[in-house]
């Protein structure tokens, strides 16, 4: 009895799965040739981006954007493998356009996108910056009325200097190069990274040690007085400043990096995702987002102090002068080793 | 778009017994009209279901390289299987600190009048009409050093209890969103019994205590073990409650298949996972089945479908 029902419904799973292939190709390409899918973090900053990079390159040229968000490295590698790609720019950790250069990100080939013009050690085939960060150690100064943090070495010295250290639930967040500065290691012998002593080091503070799950839980343990200390990224640190938490950057020690926008392999307009590429890295653009957002230009030929930051954004921008020490994360020792770091750090986390 | 009608079309050519034999049997039709019914959800399930599942098998076992070597890699990475356990207990101690607070409140609401018996079914449920996030952050805020919880322990002389970033933290949490799923199956079974049971009982000579012991708890037990059963499955795959409340140091599986999936790209790898806790889900699910005899899984269906508030 039962084969006779087999056939009537696989046929209708069939006709159903084929009708909303077709449903959603339909949607994807309609318009596709002055419109590209943009796929960000969400919330404010991309309303910033909308603003600062997306309306000049519309006005100039017609282009309209469709935003998406979360821009999520496991969503590229699903839409490439399915043969699918509709973002055209995502704006997401460099590491996996270094880690799967030309297998799930475009090269980037258009000649405008010059590399000459970017600071050196932070391009890459398939990246170039689009902006300039830091990952800030902040403390709350209202927890240290007397004695007050100056090095990064008091980071990790939770005698002297009590509380819980809010750092990001993600290795590449400047503290295993901090550990290993607070530990001695000279600034420019931290690459290649010695990931164990790193970690031998995070052990000695392991318990004050509280890993934030989002941006917004950082803002609000500081705002609440939850953590003394604090390293998170630059425009985070300004948000939670603004929000009212009584932050003071420490400028012994500093690790930067750069904001990316990459091209998901198979995008559908990877030339004008391109040029739209080239034109936000203008100094036009690269300003008006700076301001916006607190970031550096990534553009060596933008004339920071030309950009008008306020009060807030000065005091915790790592690029003015002043500083300390600065030193760019080793972007080909991260692309090289991120799962290596990534297996052994949930390792060391988890137990 | 065709889209949205092409089921039903395609559903009323699925029913050729109508045309088959001339006067058809009785059962052939109800068997026919019951698959017609069925067919919608047969087809969800196969598409959305069924099939990724198969997807995520296979990979599991082929990606990136053909063979069980994303299996043997969970138990010899050191933590996957020690984060497992961790997830395990959880559950489990969620699942009898659920059962301890939902059998009375569950029996009250057998007593109580209409009107009582709808506030306290509306109490149990507030949990799911808020949202996820804005739930965990309210626990985050009560639960933080010096927040209401710790005020309110200080008061009885327990001083710096720490809840935020704790386990028992996550507990807590877990317990208060997982408790309709306890008391509804609890419910449906406890007013389907007669207590004038208990009065016979009562009548032949057991004390009040025994009569309960003896007859009502026998007959509730199905409640019990579908509720447990539900919470329990429910339990191990929590994400956002340990990812907010708790702590890395004390992470629960689902983090660690994130890990694998979002930072990883290992998509084999956390399909191993995920399949290694299906099993492990099954198993306790059968275990459950076979404690309360069969038939005690149906009482949960009396509960509203969904997961609610992961």
């Amino acid at each position: 009895m039962r084969h006779r029902y087999l056939r009537p419904l696989l046929a209708t799973a069939t006709l159903v799965a084929a009708t909303a292939a077709c449903g959603s190709g339909a949607d994807s390409t309609a318009g596709a040739s002055k419109s590209l899918t943009w796929a960000s973090t969400g919330g404010q900053f991309q309303e910033d981006e909308k603003k600062a990079l997306q309306e000049p390159f519309t006005a100039k040229t017609g282009t309209t954007f469709a935003n998406v968000s979360p821009a999520d490295a496991s969503q590229v590698k699903a839409m490439v493998a399915a043969g699918r790609t509709t973002w055209d720019l995502a704006n997401m950790s460099w590491i996996y356009a270094g880690a799967y250069c030309g297998q799930q990100y475009e090269k980037l080939d258009d000649p405008a996108l010059d590399r000459g013009k970017f600071p050196p050690g932070t391009t890459h085939d398939c990246f170039v910056p689009t902006y300039r960060y830091a990952n800030v150690f902040s403390y709350n100064a209202d927890l240290f009325k007397g004695e007050q943090p100056t090095k990064i070495a008091d980071f990790f010295d939770v005698k002297r200097f009590p509380g819980k250290r809010i750092v990001q639930d993600y290795p590449k967040s400047g503290l295993l190069e901090a550990a290993l500065v607070a530990d001695g290691v000279a600034p420019d012998q931290v690459y290649p990274l010695d990931l164990e002593r790193a970690l031998r080091k995070l052990d000695t503070i392991k318990s004050s040690l509280v890993f934030a799950p989002s941006y917004g839980a950082v803002q609000q343990m500081m705002v609440d007085r939850q953590g003394s200390m604090v390293l998170t990224v630059t425009a985070r640190t300004i948000v939670t400043s603004q929000s009212g938490a009584n932050l003071k950057p420490v400028w012994d020690f500093t690790t930067t990096d750069i904001g990316a926008l990459v091209i998901p392999k198979g995008s559908p307009n990877k030339a004008l995702a391109q040029k739209a590429l080239a034109f936000i890295t203008e100094p036009a653009q690269a300003e008006a987002y700076a301001k916006l957002t607190g970031t550096a230009p990534a553009r060596a030929d933008v004339d920071i102090d030309k950009i008008g930051y306020s009060d807030v954004q000065k005091t915790f921008n790592a690029f003015l002068p002043d500083r300390g020490t600065l030193l760019e994360q080793d972007k080909p020792w991260w692309i090289k080793n991120t799962d290596m770091v990534t297996k052994r750090w949930t390792s060391w986390k988890v137990s | 778009m065709p889209a949205p009608t092409a089921p039903p079309e395609t559903a009323g050519a699925a029913v050729p017994a109508g045309r088959a034999p001339a006067r058809p049997r009785p059962a052939a039709r109800r068997r026919a009209a019951a698959l017609f019914l069925l067919l919608p959800a047969l087809v969800a399930l196969g598409v959305f279901f069924v099939l990724p599942l198969l997807d995520i098998v296979m990979r599991s076992f082929t990606d990136p390289e053909p063979g069980a070597g994303n299996y043997l890699s969970l138990f010899t990475d050191g933590y996957t299987l020690r984060v497992l356990g961790r997830t395990l207990l959880v559950a489990l101690i969620v699942t009898v600190a659920g059962v301890l607070l939902a059998y009375p409140y569950a029996y009250m609401m057998t007593l109580a009048s209409p009107t009582t018996r709808a506030v306290m079914v509306t109490v149990v449920l507030v949990p799911f009409w808020t949202s996820m996030l804005a739930r965990n952050f309210a626990w985050m805020v009560l639960m933080q050093d010096g927040g209401v919880v710790q005020g309110l322990l200080s008061l009885v002389g327990l001083n710096g209890v720490r809840l935020l970033g704790t386990t028992t933290g996550v507990a807590v949490s877990m317990i208060q969103v997982l408790l309709p799923f306890m008391v509804l199956p609890m419910y449906s079974v406890m007013q389907q019994i007669d207590r004038r049971l208990l009065l016979a009982g009562q009548s032949l000579g057991a004390s009040r205590l025994s009569s309960f012991r003896k007859v009502y708890l026998p007959l509730s037990l199905p409640g019990i073990v579908s509720g447990a059963s539900l919470v329990f499955v429910l339990a191990l795959g929590f994400y956002v409650t340990p990812a907010l409340l708790g702590s890395p140091q004390g992470a629960l599986i689902a983090q660690v298949i994130a890990v694998r999936t979002r930072e990883l790209l290992d998509f084999g790898g956390a399909g191993a996972l995920g399949v290694f806790i299906l099993v492990v889900t099954l198993i306790s699910l059968g275990v459950s089945r076979r404690l309360a005899g069969s038939g005690a899984a149906s009482g949960a269906a009396h509960v509203m479908a969904g997961g609610g508030g992961r």
